[in-house]
């Protein structure tokens, strides 16, 4: 009789990469622990929170450091002070303190092993920001992921962190293949130029949620044109969107057509002010696989998408606009790739919808949210 | 136009060529050898399991080829299976791991991963003794792995 052990090492560390998997696995069997624990430190995040128990840790990583497999990779700096209302300005030093020597010494003792490093300025002082990320670069060799999210109105202005920063994306520019970016306030020139260097990027988060600056267009100009291997941009900004921004999304991307995931994230508005500008882009970034758009449509900007993207995989809409009703598009020849459309709309959507999505795709998802009307049965869209 | 297909244990089988080359070692040969009918041997799948793999490949014969996600996901779910591909995957452990075998040898990876899945969930929510019996394994530990093991748990708890 087959008994698991059949299964090849690559097969159960396929098994044990499924979500949350690899830690109770790690403590069934030796050879289960030997398949488990890479992938259980390597997804491994070290919190800082607890200097004390981190520690132990520490201890425990430096005595498994001749273990060929150990590889500690992701490096997440997030403090869990945030919101501790018993938290005196005493206490809050000391324990920044804490934390900080702590994240130093995580950084030293692993530094050439993190290649992914997450940080937000929540719940740190500004000046322990740039201290953290001055040690990464003296420790680690190269990051491929880096994100950072700075809400604090002081991390702007200090000018250690900004010089760091761009300092991280000039030496990574080679090897950073993805950047999350979520800022409260427009960071220097100096760092998107920066930034533009990264040449093998192939995944891009900006989330930049002051109103009223940074200009999107101008940030396209400056970063985009070197960017030949991005796949996957996420773009959020809390201001309308205009066919500024949208022309020079793609007029500035030096390879539209590579683009595979596009999340544009604005806020509603007249759909008409750029609706030829997004159906241009559309048909410039033929392979796109994931769609989310939380802007108004039209159903002209709904026809094109049918029509120009055969690969097209997953479609999320979020619309405000009435006369958007997603009709006439049932002659429209859907790809076959499609498998799942998520839809929140105040619009009517005419019934055939489903219909014409569904010809050529059977495996395809609908899901409608918001006080929607409809022309078919609620259970056709659920 | 058919392909036949002969399994470890000399039964034949004849499939659509479009269905035989859901499995990408199978269109790797077809493209080899070029246009020939002669059987393609199959040395390491029994009949009763290229029954049910091939009954897999005719379900999903019109699916889209899929894309290799070369993204070391952290966060691969194993909670997004089909409900055709849950039931075709209700057979007894002995044949899950047939399947799965089956499936990594002729490279039919949207297969491979069903089974995974599925493994996955008989491992979900279960503690490492509840899996243990399960799947019929001996705890090997030697007291420092123990040790080592009770050590990490402490550090890693409220993680």
């Amino acid at each position: 009789m087959s008994h698991i052990d059949v299964l090849p090492a690559e097969i159960l560390a396929h098994i044990f990469s499924h979500e949350g998997l690899a830690d109770i696995t790690r403590q069934v069997c030796s050879r289960w622990r030997g398949i488990a624990l890479p992938i259980w430190l390597r997804r491994l995040s070290l919190l800082p929170s607890d200097p004390f128990k981190d520690l132990g840790m520490l201890t425990y990583l430096q005595s498994l450091s001749d273990h060929d497999r150990l590889y500690v990779r992701a490096l997440d700096i997030t403090s869990r002070r945030e919101g501790d209302v018993n938290s005196s300005v005493f206490y809050t030093e000391i324990a920044d303190q804490a934390c900080v020597q702590n994240v130093l010494n995580i950084q030293s003792l692993l530094g050439p092993r993190i290649v992914e490093l997450a940080i937000t300025d929540t719940g740190w002082a500004s000046s322990s920001i740039a201290d953290i990320l001055n040690m990464n670069l003296l420790t680690t060799r190269h990051l491929h992921h880096f994100q950072i999210s700075l809400y604090d109105v002081d991390s702007f202005d200090l000018l250690d962190l900004a010089h760091a920063l761009t300092q991280l994306y000039r030496r990574d520019a080679v090897h950073l293949k993805s950047i999350a970016l979520d800022l409260a306030q427009p960071v220097a020139r100096e760092q998107w130029l920066a930034m533009a260097e990264c040449t093998e990027l192939q995944r891009c988060h900006l989330g930049l949620y002051r109103s009223t600056e940074p200009v999107l267009a101008e940030i396209f100009e400056l970063v985009l044109p070197r960017w030949e291997a991005l796949t996957e941009l996420y773009i959020c900004q809390p201001r309308p969107l205009s066919a500024d921004v949208v022309g020079c999304l793609h007029r500035h991307l030096p390879r539209p057509d590579r683009l595979r995931e596009l999340h544009l994230i604005f806020e509603a508005c007249q759909a008409s002010l750029y609706e030829q500008e997004f159906i241009d882009m559309i048909h410039a970034m033929p392979g796109l696989q994931t769609l989310e758009a939380h802007l108004d449509w039209t159903n002209r900007m709904m026809e094109h998408v049918a029509m120009t993207l055969p690969d097209l995989r997953e479609l999320s809409v979020t619309c405000s606009n009435l006369s958007f009703t997603c009709a006439g598009i049932q002659y429209m020849v859907w790809g076959q790739a499609l498998e799942k459309v998520n839809m929140r709309t105040s619009g009517k959507i005419w019934s055939g919808f489903l219909d014409a999505v569904r010809k050529r795709s059977r495996r395809v998802k609908i899901l409608v949210y918001g006080s929607m009307k409809w022309g078919g049965a609620v259970d056709e869209w659920e | 136009m058919p392909v036949i297909l002969v399994s470890s244990d000399a039964q034949e089988f004849k499939v659509d060529k479009e269905v035989a080359e859901r499995s990408i070692l199978i269109k790797n040969m077809l493209e080899d050898v070029g246009e020939s009918d002669s059987p393609i041997p199959l040395p390491n799948v029994t009949a009763a399991v290229l029954t049910k793999v091939i009954e897999y490949c005719e379900h999903h014969r019109n699916d889209p080829v899929q894309v290799p996600d070369e993204t070391d996901d952290p966060r691969k779910r194993s909670n997004d299976i089909e409900e055709w591909d849950m039931k075709f995957m209700q057979v007894d452990q002995e044949m899950l791991f047939e399947i799965i075998l089956a499936a990594n040898y002729l490279d039919i990876k949207p297969l491979l991963d069903v089974g995974c899945k599925t493994v996955a969930n008989i491992i979900k929510g279960k503690t490492p003794e509840e899996i243990r019996k399960a799947f019929n394994i001996v705890n090997d530990f030697t007291p420092e792995e123990e040790a080592q093991i009770k050590k990490e748990n402490e550090w890693a708890e409220d993680r």
